[in-house]
C-alpha cells in the first residue's frame, strides 16, 4: 500500500505562514519563531514544503534537484557493510 | 520502486544494497528539496545542503527508529540549512520567487519567460472570485500583512487566510489547465 502524504491534512492557516516565511514577508522575530517550530515540529516542516510546491507550481517548473548530487552522495558514503 | 517502507529499505541499504539507496532518494528528495530551498531561498545552496542531509543523516542512523527516518532526515536538513543560513548572512537573502529556482544570472529567454509568467499569472488571478483575487492582490502586489488585508476587507484573519489558501488552489489549477491549451495550441 502505497503512504499517504503527511501533507494531506495540513492546517491553511500553517501553510499560509509558511508562504510568508518563504517569501521573506515575516517580520524578523516572526521568522525567527516560526524557525524553532521547524526545528521541532514536522508538520510545520510538511508546511513549508507545500508552501513551497505551491509557489513554484505557479511557475509551471517542477522543483527538483539536479540527480548528479546523487552520485556525490554515494561518493561520499562509506560502504555500510565494510566492504 | 517496490512500494518498501523506509524500515525495510534502511535495513536493504545497511547490508549494502545500492537500489535501496536509489529508493531512497526517490521517496525523500523532492521534499527534502522543497524544505530546503524554503529555508535558504537559493537552489544551489539548497542541493548542497541536501546532499550533505543524505550523507550525514545515512552515516549516522545508529540509534534512529528507522520507522522515522522521515522525521530524522528532515532534523538532518533543518540543522544543515540552520549552518548554511549562518554561513549566508554576509549576504542578504531573496525572497523566494524567481531568483530562487532560477540560475543567478538568467539569460535572455529565462526573463522572457520569466515577465511570460508574470502576465499570465496576473490575467489568471482575474478569473478567480472577487474576495479570492483581493487577497492575492494585496498580498502578492502590494505586500500588505493579513491582518490589515482582513481589517480592509472587515473579515476575520482566519478568513483571509483561508481566502488565499483556496485563491492559490484555484490559480494552480488554471495554471495547469492553461499552460495545456498553450501546449495543444502551438
Amino acid at each position: 500500500m502505497r503512504p499517504t502524504d503527511p501533507r494531506d491534512d495540513l492546517c491553511p492557516d500553517d501553510v499560509a505562514l509558511a508562504l510568508l516565511y518563504a517569501g521573506g514577508r515575516l517580520s524578523p522575530g516572526e521568522a525567527e519563531a516560526f524557525e524553532r517550530r521547524l526545528g521541532e515540529d514536522q508538520g510545520t516542516r510538511d508546511a513549508l514544503c507545500r508552501a513551497v510546491e505551491l509557489t513554484q507550481s505557479l511557475t509551471g517548473r517542477p522543483l527538483r534537484p539536479r540527480p548528479d548530487y546523487r552520485d556525490r552522495v554515494r561518493q561520499r558514503l562509506r560502504p555500510p557493510c565494510g566492504r | 520502486m517496490e512500494d518498501l517502507n523506509d524500515a525495510t529499505l534502511v535495513a536493504r541499504f545497511r547490508a549494502g544494497d545500492p537500489r535501496a539507496l536509489d529508493d531512497l532518494f526517490a521517496r525523500h528528495e523532492v521534499p527534502l528539496f522543497q524544505f530546503l530551498v524554503g529555508m535558504l531561498r537559493d537552489h544551489h545552496q539548497a542541493e548542497d545542503a541536501l546532499q550533505e542531509t543524505f550523507v550525514r543523516a545515512l552515516e549516522h542512523l545508529d540509534g534512529v527508529d528507522p520507522d522515522h527516518l522521515r522525521g530524522w532526515l528532515f532534523t538532518v536538513a533543518y540543522h544543515q540549512a540552520m549552518l548554511a543560513r549562518r554561513k549566508q548572512k554576509s549576504r542578504p537573502a531573496e525572497p523566494l520567487g524567481e531568483g530562487a529556482v532560477a540560475d543567478r544570472e538568467p539569460g535572455p529567454l529565462q526573463t522572457a519567460a520569466h515577465r511570460d509568467d508574470a502576465r499570465r499569472l496576473r490575467r489568471l488571478l482575474a478569473q478567480l472570485p472577487a474576495p479570492q483575487r483581493e487577497v492575492i492582490r494585496q498580498r502578492v502586489y502590494e505586500g500588505k500583512r493579513f491582518r490589515d488585508i482582513a481589517a480592509d476587507m472587515d473579515c476575520p484573519l482566519n478568513t483571509a487566510l483561508a481566502r488565499m489558501h483556496e485563491g492559490l488552489k484555484r490559480l494552480r489549477l488554471l495554471w495547469g489547465t492553461d499552460h495545456a491549451a498553450d501546449g495543444s495550441s502551438g
